[in-house]
């Protein structure tokens, strides 16, 4: 007799068995210790993970009944405020003698000003008359007398603090009887008109202009002020300048420095600077420090260096997340402004953020070898006119997604940005084709994968269902790769090279060879040190040496980036032939310097060599392009994971893969190297990157020797597995969003995020190591979810 | 010649560049630091996974604010305890729950040193107050219980001798080590009670050869006051979870771990000698913290695990400003104080570290075939991790597949591994094959003896007899082997030269080429086992200038002081000769290539034997030859080649002075042009 019962309860386990025992992919297999629970708490809420929102009601209540600035036709009137621009949205009121400004939203009526607003509110002493010229006027200028130049002669001042203005009041506030306008009024004729002189005239129905003079600099300019549909702007251009007496230089300037500051730990917000990936700092505690960098990395033409790096021209402020903010973008001038943040401390009790637009930097005549000498100032300014924009965010935009898809809807709007079109997950395959390693004499050529390797690793992958492969072949020139580029085309197995990219064009992928026109070294053969090597502005030559603690010291070299033009343009047509879908450039889309060659060549003419030589192409892969390069870069490589981990930052958040989201496909660091393990992954969902590898078939240990010996591990029959499960793992998550942009990111408890997107899907990612039910979804220890 | 005079001046502008370092970007996993570890095949860093990520960087524990932390301490509970000079107390703090105490208000002046026993006592080293403390737990609230200070009446302190602890611990047995500042002689050692009884783990003055010379000739004093020669003091100190002590001193590199016996049991095998504070952790790994903020973590035997972090300029997390103490807890999180920012930094370990530290517990507890696994993991995810492949050698030795550990003791050249694996190896080899050997050498000796009895053998004896009576060789071949007949009959072949002149500068100069190329075999392909150079980083110039160099040095100036000194050799027959006496080492480095290939390290000695054979007749001939060419007697001789070698060295300074002196006069030009172009 058939005992049924006794398949019963198999049938049951084992299902269930095969169910829950399902690998986990994980890049290594787990270790036997764990850490602390509370550890693992702490790590979550430090300032690499994205936090909760402020949620208390008493902290929200207070903002929304007491803070939300509004001033009535009176107070307008008292303070000096016309109503100069309005359209539907908003009235722009401007104050001209403080250069001062008001936004006013007409749907909420919540203003945003250009002054600190709520001063006094402390009840204590806020009468200090220096700083409130400074806080009180919209306008700074940086100015240096031409007989002293130096970094620390540097004089910042306001048009009040040069109109040397006096105040009626001593700016403090009776609490039970508020009057809001008591901190800015000043002694009537304290402000010198023989000084300072703003004067205004309409341009058009959308714009006026404000001619500023400083009589005692001898400084005349022009500002634009324009209204836009959800903001305003403000133009600049340094030709309008005129400097009439010899002594004083214009250095830059600051437009509108405490637009939208917040005090103290009032504002529920963040202020939002994209730095690396992304970094918010919560404006409710006191950092007493400030943040300074320059956009677009590094001018190494002035000797300067700084590990921040911007690479989007944008800001934000936000008042209070998901009901008012702000965010700025510099459309034109970008590659000569400063992002300068101050932060609630000893020196203010503001948290501002801002741009500086320098006309002139500082840099060094270097006269000897021991590095003598003195700083000075070009005398010519530059020529490119500056164009910021002020973009107002409400309601469910009113956050970093909302900054980060303003500005994708900006740069989609100007076609720097095409829509994606991939049908499914993309993977970048990386691949070492050949190194020189040392022999005898000088190096011999190692061929680290041969282009049957490469065929066979792109069939093998096919076959497991990786179809949408993006091979980037490195070291593809006999010449080897480390510090060898700009690379010849030495191709040793030409006909190889043809058929691999014959059968990826077949398959409808791509395939980039990686090169660098800009950025070189000292083992180079392509280059030559006394033709290519470009100069700083101290006329010395761009050589670098990159000390680092493993002893393989190298000159890294700079080159000129006419000469990158032209090794470029002589190497199109070779490219061509080959028909590969184009180059992979580490450097050009983020290496941006001013040089000196014969004359003094400023960023704006490497931005529009560097831009030409992208657009003579007909697609790029870049690493970390910043945000000029985009119109011209097909794939986004490197996309960082982390911001500077400064220590003034709070959050770190995904602005830049939000704003590549649905056009540009990004791609993560080498996961080869990945130490993180799991939450890498879970990161690489949460931001919407896409994984990559690098690969190699002979094991990494022959590169031991090389260069190269910093891949300590790219074998394929070590990751070929890990591929597989790695890929599956995060096309199940992002194959139902591909093609689509984030509609919102929100954290729902300390490590744990929701993202949901234009087409209705809703991502859970879960980073802590206990299961967790939100919105009644259920979501497994380091794992993810996705509701349809 | 004046264009080439301006190319050159003109070419060479551009060296004239300020060495500038290019701040380095985020590392891969985004960290403000790369992470290295050392590799013992390459005898450097190499970079690799990252190992410990920055949790938290804090100024405030609890309701403490940190001041100037100058230690800290993390007990078995995970309990950290912060030693605060500024604030003059110890803080207690509880990561878990937040929570902290402050201890020793009002008694601590200047607290430098904190350490915590099995029992939760609490000891303090307080540099201004010249005391250590131990504090005891009563219900909560902690007195001293035990001062520990300056000892009086004891042959060790003098009135005015400094009694200035910074550092304190304990060991098991409840003995207390202080360490004073300045204090050559070593840890104060303390009973629990307070007594003191002694010195500990002073460290001694290295013997090298003028501090040798010196203590023969001088006496204590003379040694002690005007060649400053005093051991360094040792600057901190930590105790392991065996009870060994470990300490560390500035100006000398790592650490140094010592037994009970004031021994040094093992050492670090690279380090920073900028060491600011030590500690161990939880598997017996010990971390060093450098004032610039480096850390590095070794494992038990001293090898280098992991160097990250660093010094800070932007205020970044993970990076340090002025680096002061560290401390581990049970589950290897690591807590750093930065004195300048008053800050408690927390790390905590990748699963690659956690990956590294499994299999570093299972290989030192001795459990080699179970730290295959783990061992295989941590190379798979970085190749070139050297500990990785030292322990699958040991793992795979302890697995008797003694193939397999010769691999992989080869690419971390360990040596003593090597060698033992090699033994084995060769003792399968010979338990196989022996016989076949063995047999096949009887069969030689059997046709030796009855060589004249096989058919066609006396045929071809007489053949070859034939052949060599009636072939001249060339002439050129004869000189080449006239150089054989010099080393039968030494004296009647240097006098060959001279006479008959039966050998050329030619084939001097093939002999001299033949060494070059023995010389370059030997150093490329002897085993590892004696070779301490690493091929790839053999640098044919330096071989080439190293070689050629001394040899013409050695000629040019054996001629030039002996035709002073009434010597009767021309240059051609001191170059002549001098070639032809490399003949030994020609043969020699061949062997020793051969040879080497096939001992261990316990046969050295045939290895060595060899090698000091063929250079001692190198010598001895070069001796006799000396004495020949140029008709001296033995004493003269003497004489005259220690002149020649003075000789040599002062040609080689000259040169060395000459070059240095027209570099700085074209660095001047170079100099004056740039100026002149800078001020146009």
């Amino acid at each position: 007799m058939f005992k049924l019962s006794r398949f019963i309860i198999p049938m049951i386990v084992l299902p269930v068995l095969i169910v829950t025992t399902q690998e986990d992919p994980t890049l290594m297999v787990a270790p036997r210790v764990d850490n602390f629970a509370f550890i693992e708490n702490q790590l979550l809420s430090s300032s690499r993970y994205t936090q909760v929102d402020e949620q208390n009601a008493a902290v929200l209540n207070r903002f929304e009944d007491d803070f939300h600035l509004q001033y009535s036709e009176e107070q307008l009137d008292i303070l000096g405020y016309e109503l100069m621009l309005e359209n539907n949205n908003l009235n722009l009121y401007f104050e001209k003698d403080s250069f001062s400004l008001l936004l006013e939203d007409k749907a909420t009526g919540y203003m945003l000003s250009s002054r600190p607003e709520f001063q006094g509110y402390s009840e204590t002493r806020e009468d200090n008359t220096a700083n409130r010229n400074q806080m009180n006027s919209g306008l700074w200028i940086d100015s240096i007398r031409t007989n002293n130049i130096s970094s620390s002669a540097i004089k910042v001042e306001s048009l009040y603090t040069i109109a040397d203005v006096s105040y009626q009041t001593n700016g403090s506030q009776d609490l039970t009887n508020i009057d809001w306008t008591r901190p800015y009024l000043i002694e009537a004729n304290s402000y010198q008109h023989s000084r300072v002189q703003v004067i205004t005239s309409s341009v058009n129905e959308t714009s006026f202009k404000s001619t500023i003079q400083i009589t005692n600099y001898g400084f005349s300019f022009d500002i634009i002020i324009g209204l836009e549909s959800n903001g305003f702007s403000v133009h600049f251009n340094p030709t309008t300048i005129q400097e009439s007496n010899d002594q004083y230089r214009l250095l830059g300037l600051q437009f509108f420095p405490y637009f939208g500051s917040a005090r103290e730990d009032i504002y529920p917000g963040y202020v939002v600077i994209p730095d690396g990936v992304g970094a918010l700092v919560r404006t409710n505690q006191r950092f007493d420090k400030t943040y300074q960098s320059d956009y677009y990395g590094s001018d190494l033409g002035y000797l300067r260096n700084s590990v921040a790096s911007l690479s989007l021209p944008i800001y934000g402020m936000i008042h209070q997340v998901n009901r008012v903010g702000f965010y700025h973008d510099i459309v034109e001038g970008a590659e000569h402004a400063t992002l300068l943040a101050n932060f609630w401390g000893r020196n203010t009790r503001y948290h501002r953020i801002t741009n500086r637009y320098n006309v002139r930097r500082i840099y060094r005549n270097i006269i000897n070898r021991a590095g003598d000498g003195q700083d000075v100032i070009p005398a010519e300014m530059i020529t490119q006119p500056y164009e910021g924009v002020y973009r107002i965010l409400k309601e469910d935009q009113a956050n970093y997604v909302g900054v980060a898809k303003s500005y994708q809807n900006e740069l989609a709007s100007r076609q720097a940005i095409q829509a994606l079109e991939n049908t499914e997950t993309p993977i970048q395959l990386a691949m070492l084709i050949h190194e020189q390693e040392p022999t005898f004499f000088g190096t011999s050529r190692l061929t680290m994968t041969s282009m049957d390797d490469v065929q066979r690793m792109r069939d093998e992958l096919n076959e497991q269902g990786i179809d949408e492969q993006l091979i980037v072949l490195k070291g593809w020139s006999g010449d080897g790769y480390a510090y060898r580029q700009p690379y010849y085309f030495n191709l040793p197995d030409r006909q190889g090279l043809l058929d691999v990219i014959a059968d990826v064009n077949e398959d409808g992928q791509y395939l980039f060879l990686e090169q660098d026109y800009l950025v070189s070294s000292e083992l180079s053969r392509r280059v030559e040190f006394n033709r290519d090597v470009a100069r700083n502005y101290s006329k010395l030559k761009m050589s670098y040496r990159l000390n680092r603690l493993d002893n393989q010291p190298i000159n890294e070299y700079y080159l000129y980036p006419t000469i990158a033009q032209e090794k470029l343009a002589n190497d199109i047509a070779v490219i061509d032939d080959l028909g590969a879908s184009g180059f992979a450039f580490p450097h050009l889309g983020q290496t941006l310097f001013s040089y000196y060659d014969d004359q003094r060549i400023n960023r704006s003419e490497t931005l529009q060599i560097v831009t030409d030589m992208a657009a003579s192409l007909t697609r790029s892969a870049m690493n970390r392009p910043s945000a000029y390069m985009f119109p011209y870069v097909s794939h986004y490589l490197e996309m960082p994971i982390t911001n500077s981990q400064l220590d003034l930052f709070t959050d770190l958040v995904p602005l830049v893969p939000y704003v590549l989201k649905g056009y540009m496909p990004t791609f993560t660091p080498y996961l080869n190297f990945n130490a993180l393990g799991k939450e890498r992954l879970l990161q690489m969902i949460d931001f919407a990157v896409n994984p990559s590898y690098l690969l190699t078939d002979q094991p990494s240990s022959a590169l031991r020797y090389t260069y190269s010996n910093k891949y300590f591990t790219t074998a394929y029959d070590d990751f070929k597995d890990d591929i597989q499960d790695v890929y599956q793992y995060i096309a199940n998550a992002l194959n139902p969003v591909l093609g689509t942009t984030v509609a919102e990111r929100t954290m729902l408890q300390t490590g744990v995020s929701r993202i949901v997107y234009d087409n209705g899907i809703t991502l859970y990612i879960n980073y802590r190591s206990t299961p967790v039910t939100v919105d009644q979804v259920t979501i497994a220890a380091l794992d993810y979810e996705v509701v349809l | 010649m004046k264009r080439w005079l301006y190319l050159i001046i003109f070419a060479n502008l551009g060296l004239f560049l300020p060495q500038r370092t290019v701040v380095p970007t985020l590392a891969d996993n985004g960290l403000p630091y790369q992470t290295y570890t050392y590799a013992s095949s390459r005898q450097q860093l190499i970079q690799t996974q990252d190992a410990y990520l920055p949790l938290s960087l804090t100024t405030q524990l609890g309701e403490f604010t940190l001041s100037s932390p100058q230690d800290v301490y993390v007990d078995s509970q995970d309990i950290i305890y912060v030693a605060d000079k500024g604030r003059k107390s110890i803080i207690k703090y509880n990561l878990q729950n937040d929570e902290a105490i402050e201890i020793g208000l009002g008694i601590l002046n200047e607290p430098t040193g904190v350490h915590v026993d099995e029992f939760g006592s609490i000891y303090v080293a307080d540099f201004a107050n010249k005391k250590a403390y131990q504090f005891v737990n009563d219900d909560g609230e902690y007195r001293v219980q035990t001062e520990y200070q300056k000892p009086l009446n004891s042959p060790f302190f003098g009135e005015e001798d400094p009694f200035d602890p910074t550092k304190v611990v304990t060991d098991r047995g409840g003995n207390v080590y202080v360490l004073l500042a300045g204090n050559v002689n070593g840890l104060a050692q303390f009973k629990n009670n307070g007594e003191f009884f002694g010195y500990f783990g002073g460290n001694r003055i290295p013997a090298t050869i003028e501090n040798t010379i010196r203590s023969l000739l001088f006496d204590e004093e003379t040694r002690r006051n005007f060649f400053q020669i005093i051991p360094k003091p040792v600057y901190n100190l930590s105790i392991d979870q065996s009870g060994l002590i470990l300490t560390s001193t500035k100006d000398q590199d790592g650490y140094l771990k010592l037994n009970i016996a004031n021994v040094i049991y093992n050492q670090s095998v690279w380090g920073f000698n900028t060491v600011e504070d030590i500690a161990v952790g939880p598997y017996n790994t010990i971390y060093t913290l450098t004032s610039e903020g480096y850390i590095v973590e070794y494992d038990p035997n001293g090898s280098v695990l992991f160097l990250f972090s660093g010094p800070d300029a932007i205020g970044q997390k993970g990076l340090f400003k002025r680096a002061k103490g560290i401390a581990i807890d049970s589950r290897n999180n690591l807590y750093a104080v930065d004195e300048a920012t008053g800050a408690l930094q927390i790390f905590i370990p990748t699963e690659f570290a956690n990956l590294v530290h499994d299999a570093i517990d299972l290989y030192f507890d001795g459990k080699y075939a179970e730290s295959l696994v783990p061992w295989q993991n941590v190379l798979k995810m970085n190749r070139l991790f050297d500990l990785a492949n030292q322990g699958l050698g040991d793992a795979y030795f302890a697995l008797q597949d003694y193939e397999s550990a010769l691999t992989y003791y080869r690419l971390a050249r360990d040596t003593r591994g090597y060698s033992n694996a090699y033994w084995e190896v060769r003792n399968q080899f010979l338990l196989v094959n022996g016989n076949a050997f063995v047999v096949f050498l009887m069969i030689l000796i059997a046709f030796y003896v009855v060589r004249k009895f096989i058919p066609g053998y006396v045929w071809v004896q007489s053949q070859i007899q034939n052949l060599k009576q009636k072939t001249t060789l060339p002439s050129w071949i004869k000189e080449l082997q006239f150089p054989f007949q010099v080393f039968a009959k030494p004296v009647d072949g240097y006098d060959d030269i001279k006479r008959h002149r039966t050998f050329s500068n030619r084939s001097a100069l093939v002999y001299l080429i033949a060494f070059f190329v023995a010389y370059l075999i030997w150093i490329y392909e002897t085993n590892f086992l004696f070779n301490g150079l690493i091929s790839s980083e053999i640098n044919i110039v330096e071989q080439v200038i190293g070689v050629f160099v001394p040899f013409g040095l050695w000629v040019v100036s054996n001629y030039l002081v002996c035709s002073i000194r009434d010597g009767d050799g021309k240059l051609s027959e001191v170059f002549q000769a001098s070639a032809l006496t490399l003949l030994p080492m020609i043969i020699t480095f061949p062997i020793l290539t051969i040879i080497s290939h096939g001992l261990t390290a316990n046969e050295s000695f045939i290895y060595d034997l060899i090698y000091g054979i063929g250079v001692s007749f190198t010598v001895i001939y070069m001796f006799i030859m000396v004495k020949e060419i140029h008709f001296y007697d033995i004493k003269p001789t003497f004489k005259n080649i220690l002149i020649t070698i003075f000789t040599a060295i002062m040609l080689l300074a000259l040169t060395l002075i000459i070059v240095f002196l027209l570099g700085e006069v074209y660095q001047l030009i170079a100099d004056i042009i740039q100026e002149v172009n800078s001020r146009v």
